[in-house]
């Protein structure tokens, strides 16, 4: 990875609950082919809840803000669909798939 | 293997504008990521690659792409683009404008660009609306939305954009929608590697006014309107709001540029 993506990703944030802490050091993201870890950027995010109505297993929440909260992580298929139906370039899943 | 890739996005094609400006649910946003995917999978240089927009909300793209840009009087995006495409064949000029800036005040433009059959990339965000300065109908608005200056339902019947391109010479015309988001950055890969004039119309939304005054006010509902509103270019629409999706139009023409080097040799050579 190098350095200008790494700017880039100042503004995201690691969510939900699980593996909060190994996501943004380098290769260590490999970790786990099953699950990705979600990156979101809550000053882009405009709060459309396109991710929380799009998702097929109901891994986001809206939050009291309108915003996504990731509830249910352990349930993610990793369809990438709250990657491609976000208007607002907000959210990244990072991660290697096993498919 | 990762379907959409954000962050190589972020980082090799986009400039630090975020957050871009258009409103919370506008499609645009889909579509750009859309046209940044198939600029990705064809792995085109932006140092050789030359976006040209108009004015209103789609040609605001321009503004968070890191490519050559150029961001053009209301309508007059095809008449830029035809000359940077003259003046340097060799760049990849896709022009990206919104349904009022290509159909209302740039039809004519876009009549002759389809005509000549010049090698540029038509990326239409077709919302139906003029959404950047009110709300009002446009020539694509759909007969019966209210919109801020119809505000009884609209009377006119609307411009059907692919049509009126395939009619006046374009070589390649598709139609998606910001929902079929693997369709929408097929066609645009088809119609980058198209030699000639390309036309890709992309059904997209406007939550704030076409949306709020016609019941689709978040962002997901647009999204389900077009799913439930597009059926393949195979089959025929059965009422006036279904429209057909796919590439609709494909036929072999001489580009104009072509032409205009053979006349440029000839003439040197028989002078």
């Amino acid at each position: 990875m190098n350095g200008k993506l790494e700017i880039r990703l100042k503004g995201y944030s690691v969510e939900g609950p699980l593996e909060p802490s190994v996501a943004l050091e380098g290769e260590e993201w490999h970790h786990n082919q099953e699950r990705p870890v979600i990156l979101i950027n809550h000053n882009y995010c405009k709060k459309c809840g396109i991710c929380i109505s799009v998702c097929p297993e109901d891994v986001y929440q809206a939050a009291p803000d309108g915003g996504p909260l990731v509830a249910q992580q352990d349930q993610c298929i990793w369809c990438e669909k709250c990657e491609m139906y976000c208007p607002d370039f907000a959210i990244i899943l990072r991660g290697d798939k096993a498919w | 293997m990762r379907y959409v890739d954000t962050g190589s996005m972020l980082e090799s094609y986009m400039r630090p504008k975020l957050p871009h400006i258009w409103c919370p649910g506008c499609s645009h946003g889909i579509i750009t990521k859309a046209l940044l995917k198939a600029v990705m999978d064809l792995q085109l240089d932006p140092d050789q690659t030359v976006f040209v927009s108009g004015i209103g909300c789609a040609s605001r793209t321009n503004v968070i792409l890191d490519f050559g840009t150029m961001h053009t009087t209301h309508g007059r995006a095809l008449a830029f683009a035809t000359g940077v495409k003259i003046a340097r064949p060799d760049l990849k000029v896709i022009v990206v404008t919104g349904d009022g800036d290509a159909a209302a005040i740039g039809g004519n433009h876009l009549i002759h660009a389809a005509r000549r059959n010049i090698d540029l990339t038509l990326i239409v965000y077709q919302n139906g609306i003029y959404g950047m300065t009110g709300g009002q109908f446009g020539p694509t608005t759909h007969s019966g939305d209210i919109t801020t200056t119809s505000p009884f339902g609209h009377l006119e019947r609307p411009f059907d954009l692919a049509q009126v391109t395939i009619g006046a010479g374009a070589t390649f015309v598709a139609r998606s929608t910001a929902y079929h988001f693997d369709l929408t950055t097929h066609v645009i890969k088809q119609a980058i590697m198209n030699h000639g004039f390309s036309c890709v119309e992309i059904i997209s939304s406007c939550p704030t006014y076409q949306g709020r005054l016609n019941h689709r006010e978040a962002g997901f509902d647009a999204l389900k309107w077009m799913e439930s509103h597009a059926i393949p270019s195979e089959q025929t629409p059965t009422n006036q709001d279904e429209f057909p999706i796919g590439v609709l139009h494909q036929s072999v023409a001489p580009e104009w540029t072509d032409t205009y080097r053979q006349l440029q040799e000839s003439s040197i050579k028989g002078g």
